[in-house]
């Protein structure tokens, strides 16, 4: 069985399973966090839980750290091909953990402030 | 109807089904406050007046025991149930005025009383899809939820 999630025209998460026999079944699932424990969003709306001025000092850390690059280039593709991104995915936890470590060289620190990586992920 | 059909009728998913919701204008208490049946809530997400939205599809074959929509406050509203087979629709009615919570319209299975009592499936097959659908007077977000206990094949 696999299973994966679309948003539909409302914005809400549908999770869809195929099953072993070919058959699909698309079901609205309303709250994944508290069935779960896991987030899920639409990878522009998680990109829109940083705030404008960590998005841009992400930027300038990812024009000059390759490992920053990465994070956002994933980040950039997700978006474009409409992916959600999960809470519990380790690139999620590990892009976010990188960015709470590491600044672009503008003397104010890591990109995402202690605290921040907790808040957009859940 | 061609000859394996006729051996295979059985499965056929139901062109229309008649019951005591089918004509519209009727309501009852679906479920208690404690929901003691075994089949699947899920709430209605955004609904926008008069409008259904699907929130179960199935692609394949499979099986449907209960369908049911009712309101989870007492806010008077109508809710409608959308059933469809195999890209017929077998159900489509619209609920009497509500006035409480768990009331509601009933497509597929029964109830026998309004609190502690059971459910009765009610067995239906589909051969390629089903869609359950959902609608509500009023515009309003994870008020009407689905019950539901279906499976595939």
């Amino acid at each position: 069985m696999i299973i994966t999630y679309e948003v539909n025209t409302d914005g809400e998460q549908v999770k869809v399973t195929t099953h072993p026999n070919g058959s699909v079944t698309r079901e609205l699932d309303r709250h994944p966090a508290v069935q779960s424990g896991i987030s899920v969003y639409p990878a522009f709306d998680f990109y829109r839980k940083f705030t404008s001025s960590e998005r841009i000092r992400a930027r300038a850390l990812a024009s000059v750290d390759p490992v920053a690059d990465d994070i956002m280039r994933t980040l950039d593709a997700a978006i474009a091909s409409g992916s959600n991104v999960r809470s519990d995915d380790p690139d999620t936890i590990n892009g976010l953990n990188y960015l709470s470590a590491y600044g672009p060289a503008d003397g104010n620190g890591p990109v995402l402030a202690a605290g921040r990586v907790a808040e957009i992920l859940n | 109807m061609s000859n394996l059909e006729q051996f295979i009728g059985a499965n056929r998913p139901p062109a229309t089904i008649v019951n005591g919701y089918s004509a519209g204008g009727t309501s009852n208490v679906i479920i208690s406050a404690a929901g003691e049946n075994h089949g699947k809530k899920i709430l209605s997400g955004a609904l926008t007046a008069t409008v259904y939205k699907e929130l179960v599809s199935v692609t394949g074959a499979g099986f449907i025991d209960l369908a049911s929509a009712y309101a989870l406050d007492a806010t008077a509203r109508t809710i409608g149930l959308k059933v469809v087979m195999d890209g017929v629709t077998a159900f489509d009615a619209v609920s009497a005025s509500l006035s409480g919570a768990y009331q509601g319209i009933i497509a597929i299975g029964s109830r026998a009383a309004a609190t502690g009592g059971f459910t009765n499936f009610q067995r239906f097959y589909f051969n390629t899809s089903l869609s359950l659908q959902v609608k509500s007077s009023l515009n309003e977000t994870d008020l009407v939820e689905l019950n539901v206990f279906y499976g595939t094949m």
